[in-house]
């Protein structure tokens, strides 16, 4: 039970992490997302390719994955200027379609849909148990860091942003550059994220960043609440509570895997409709 | 103030939750520790419990449910046979969602929380490399069904397989067409998953090796539906014979439709996973003159026979993979023969798969390499408007 | 030559379909500013509820097809009563109705998965074939063209004459001006749903008789749908008819020049260039916001 709870415990840091950088853009900036699956899936490859084939350490790796991610990040935040809403989350999915060709198509450095395996922990840390410990002070880090940013005067500009765009920019705040440095800070943290997801699972392949993880982000988002990085937190633990409590259900086995995405949506569904601040979010559904 | 509130009132819920589960729930009885020495050993009171995981949702379950019928087949036949020397098997089952973060998952809570020590597996490549990263080190065995990654092969030594690699059917049938059909030219269309581009590559090598030349190579992506300008792409390059490599029969028999209609002509060959007898009895006009490698899965078999008319008899339909469930079938007997002969330790077991020589199966006379890949031997089937014909054993 | 013929009646073929899909999303987001991505559940449900009459019980397809229309309406219009319309009355914001339409989407292909498995469903129809010189298309694939035809040009005159299309259009234009002037928005939204998914049960038919059916198709379906209607222009029929073969067009080119692993990412790519350069879409009426 203990070595189980410890995988769930790190991939809830992991998702965490994730989370919370989603939320910044999402629930602070209002820029719907859903391209950041496949700004994770760049992290992570991008540490895979970076240790198995050119054996660089783990610490260069992470640095590099992580700046690529936010330069992607600051390059989604320009189109926004003129689309939004849903239609920049759609131009967003377009992104993580993209980014999932170029995962199964540049075989020569990804291996395509065979995956890459044999990713290593960095040393030191290859113990289940320390490894949890090292992603635990990253996710506090990335909660600490953001914590600040969200409570400056600049997380108000943003908030400012996503209540109202023209108010913000009548008051003469610089709306563009916010956006791309909430969106470059989003990349660079859910890049890290993608790093310590390559290198805990140790193989992953195009499908490992596909939606079944943008389906868990956004409802850990809205379930915790937007603009509130506890509430994400809070967020990723009930879905997986949720989610793997679900597993000690005794229901009919071939019922097993269906019923367990049904009643996953229904809790969904019901906090969208009853609660739609999430938990203790600051931002309204409504 | 009233967001701390929120999250205390969170975790306790965490935790009440988790505790309930916990004390609810006891995982069973960690098997007891093996005895010294081959012959003596004790199988403790008790149901024995496996692992069981396959992709039941997503796109995998198109193969994951069919392949969790064939398991649970064997595991009824074998609990109202008496069970393991008097034991019943009882499984527990994760659904592995086909994706290695959820593979990982599903192996973590067999192996911690349920304790254990055999997990069988009808799933793809990437959650089995993703479990094996947790089953080797816990010194829990895993037994796939279906995943055919070539990496598999070397991904641990309590790894093992009862379905062959990839990398010998694809060199099965282009060696047969090229060999004895006498082909020049060959072309593949390939679904882009870890499966079938297993199959695509190894077909591509062994066809170059033996004097063919690939003329076309189209992929497509999973959920697609039309195939039309790939095939106008290989129509143009007019190859002698064209490999078929689909994840599943849904878009294999999609693409033998549109090559119907778009008046292909070439030798068509298809991947085993398109010789489901339903998928070709609803589909006989597609099938009227197609070739595939698969292993042997001879009806005249008494294990293959009583598994077909079981599995009749049980689910009211025919297998859809039969060479796939098979295999799934296999695995639940095979593992009933070791804890017979040799107790539930898995060192033991493994021991007794590399020692095991033609175990008769359903899918074939079973033995095993250095890898815990499965040694069988292939046939080529030729499917002509709809009847199977079975041309004999081929060895490239 | 023959080649770029032979592209254009696959773009065609493709295009017919995404058109149905996208005309039906079209009616639904025109009245309630929803992406309901769950669109593409409906088609499947609409596809298998007619295998199910028709294949597996036998009955007669006409039957068939009446059950599926029903069957999808009543999920539609459930979809839209028990969630939409909740989260309306308390003036959701946009991305609450975003989330809701994915979860829909997720827990539908779940239970279809658990309703009706996960086997191969295929109708096995046999078509003619016609040949020119090289050329082929089948009897089914004109049938296939010829009804989306067809029911685009009635659905578009409904829209134009009828007085219902007029309260659409205006609702479409601003509701709360709508609701003033005596519509009721909230009958309009229902019967937007309503003829959306019976678009969608009659895409899912013609789908499942050319295509056969799986039940992960919902997503790709719809997400190919909303493109091409933001191509086409949000809110008319005719754009995102037009826009659909674009789509479909687009993705054949991609297959033939670059492969098909570039063929479900041609799509975002038209559809990014067309929000930065024309955000109107083609023939879109009016600006999106």
């Amino acid at each position: 039970m203990f070595a189980f709870l410890i995988y769930i415990l790190t991939l809830i840091c992991i998702y965490s992490i994730i989370v919370m950088s989603l939320n910044l853009a999402m629930g602070y900036t209002g820029l719907v997302n859903f391209g950041h699956i496949g700004l994770l899936g760049v992290g992570a490859y991008t540490s895979a390719i970076l240790t198995t084939k050119f054996d660089v350490s783990f610490i260069f790796a992470i640095t590099f994955a992580a700046i690529l991610c936010a330069l992607i990040g600051a390059l989604l935040s320009i189109p926004s200027r003129k689309i939004k809403d849903d239609y920049f989350a759609l131009l967003t999915l377009g992104f993580l379609f993209v980014s999932g060709a170029v995962f199964i198509n540049w075989t020569d450095m990804t291996r395509g849909t065979l995956g890459i395996r044999g990713i290593v922990r960095p040393e030191g840390f290859a113990e289940p148990i320390s490894f949890f410990v090292l992603t635990f002070i990253m996710s506090l880090v990335t909660f600490f860091i953001l914590e600040k940013v969200t409570n400056s005067p600049f997380g108000r500009v943003l908030e400012a942003i996503r209540d109202d765009e023209q108010v913000a920019e009548s008051l003469g705040k610089n709306i563009d550059r916010a956006k791309m440095v909430a969106m470059t800070l989003s990349g660079f943290f859910v890049g890290i994220a993608g790093v310590f997801m390559a290198h805990f699972i140790r193989f992953i392949n195009p499908a490992s960043f596909w939606l079944d993880p943008l389906v868990i982000s956004l409802a850990a988002v809205v379930i915790g609440g937007l603009a509130s990085l506890r509430g994400s937190i809070l967020g990723v633990i009930l879905v997986f509570t949720i989610s793997e409590s679900l597993r000690f259900l005794s229901l009919p086995s071939t019922m097993i895997g269906p019923m367990r995405v049904i009643l996953f949506m229904i809790v969904l569904l019901v906090v969208i409709l009853f609660r739609p601040k999430g938990i203790i979010g600051r931002a309204d559904l409504d | 103030m009233k967001s701390n509130s929120a999250i205390l009132w969170a975790i306790a819920i965490v935790i009440v939750i988790l505790g309930i589960v916990y004390f609810s729930k006891p995982g069973p009885e960690a098997p007891a520790t093996p005895m010294e020495g081959e012959a003596a050993f004790e199988i403790p009171d008790g149901p024995i419990v496996l692992g069981a995981m396959d992709p039941l949702t997503g796109e995998g379950a198109v193969y994951g449910i069919p392949l969790q019928n064939a398991t649970m087949l064997a595991v009824n036949e074998i609990n109202a046979a008496g069970g393991v020397k008097g034991h019943q098997l009882q499984l527990v089952w994760e659904d592995s969602k086909c994706n290695p973060q959820d593979g990982g998952a599903a192996a973590q809570k067999l192996i911690e929380v349920d304790k254990v020590s055999f997990i069988i597996s009808g799933d793809c490549s990437g959650a089995a490399l993703a479990a094996a990263t947790l089953t080797e080190p816990a010194g829990v065995m895993l037994f796939s069904a279906a995943a055919s990654s070539p990496d598999l092969s070397t991904a641990g030594d309590l790894v093992f397989r009862s379905y062959p690699s990839d990398a010998m059917a694809g060199r099965v049938i282009a060696s047969y067409v090229i060999k004895q059909l006498s082909v020049k030219k060959v072309a593949v269309i390939s679904e882009q998953t870890d499966y079938a581009q297993g199959l695509r590559g190894s077909f591509t090598t062994a066809s170059k090796e033996f004097g063919a030349e690939v003329v076309g190579d189209e992929t497509y992506n999973t959920g697609d539906t039309d195939f039309r300008t790939q095939i106008l792409k290989l129509k143009s390059v007019s190859p002698d014979s064209l490999y078929v490599v689909p994840q599943t029969p849904v878009t294999g028999v999609q693409i033998l439709k549109q090559l119907k209609e778009s008046g292909f002509k070439a030798v068509i060959l298809v991947s085993d996973t398109m010789l489901g007898s339903d998928t070709i009895s609803q589909n006989k006009a597609l099938y009227a003159d197609v070739y595939s490698p698969t292993p042997e899965l001879d009806a005249s078999r008494p294990v293959t026979k009583r598994f077909l008319d079981n599995f009749q008899a049980a689910y009211d339909h025919a297998p859809e993979f039969p060479a796939y469930m098979a295999a799934a079938y296999d695995q639940v007997y095979m593992l009933k023969d070791a804890f017979e002969k040799v107790g539930i330790d898995q060192k033991a077991v493994r021991d007794w798969l590399y020692e095991v020589e033609n175990w008769p199966g359903a899918l074939g006379d079973t033995s095993f390499d250095q890898y815990g890949d499965p040694i069988i031997g292939y046939h080529i089937k030729h499917v002509v408007n709809g009847e199977q014909q079975d041309l004999g054993a081929y060895t490239p | 030559m023959w080649i770029i013929a032979q592209i254009f009646i696959n773009a065609i073929i493709a295009g017919s379909v995404y058109a149905l899909v996208a005309s039906g999303l079209t009616f639904i987001y025109a009245t309630s500013r929803i992406f309901h991505l769950a669109h593409g559940v409906v088609i499947l449900f609409g596809a298998y509820i007619f295998h199910f009459v028709w294949v597996e019980q036998g009955l007669s397809p006409a039957l068939g097809v009446l059950f599926s229309i029903l069957g999808s309406v009543a999920i539609g219009l459930l979809m839209n009563e028990l969630v939409y319309e909740q989260q309306r009355k308390r003036h959701a914001k946009r991305l609450a109705y975003l989330i809701s339409t994915i979860a829909l989407l997720m827990l539908g292909t779940s239970s279809i998965i658990l309703i009706f498995n996960t086997s191969l469903k295929s109708f096995n129809i046999q078509t003619t074939v016609y040949r020119f010189d090289q050329l082929n298309i089948t009897l089914m694939q004109i049938i296939l063209i010829v009804i989306s035809c067809f029911l685009l040009l009635i659905l578009s005159a409904v829209v134009k004459y009828t007085k219902f299309g007029k309260a659409m259009r205006a609702t479409s234009d601003n509701d709360e001006v709508a609701s003033i002037m005596g519509i009721n928005t909230r009958q309009i939204r229902r019967l937007s749903f309503g003829i959306g998914s019976l678009l969608a049960a009659v895409a899912g038919i013609l789908i499942g008789l050319e295509f056969n059916i799986d039940p992960n198709m919902g997503v790709y379906l719809a997400i190919k749908g909303f493109t091409a209607m933001v191509i086409g222009g949000v809110g008319s029929i005719g754009g995102a008819i037009f826009g659909a073969f674009l789509v479909g067009f687009f993705e054949q080119i991609a297959v033939w020049y670059f492969g098909a692993g570039w063929k479900n990412s041609i799509a975002f790519v038209l559809l990014f260039f067309f929000l930065l350069l024309r955000p109107r879409g083609i023939f879109g009426l009016k600006r999106f916001r």
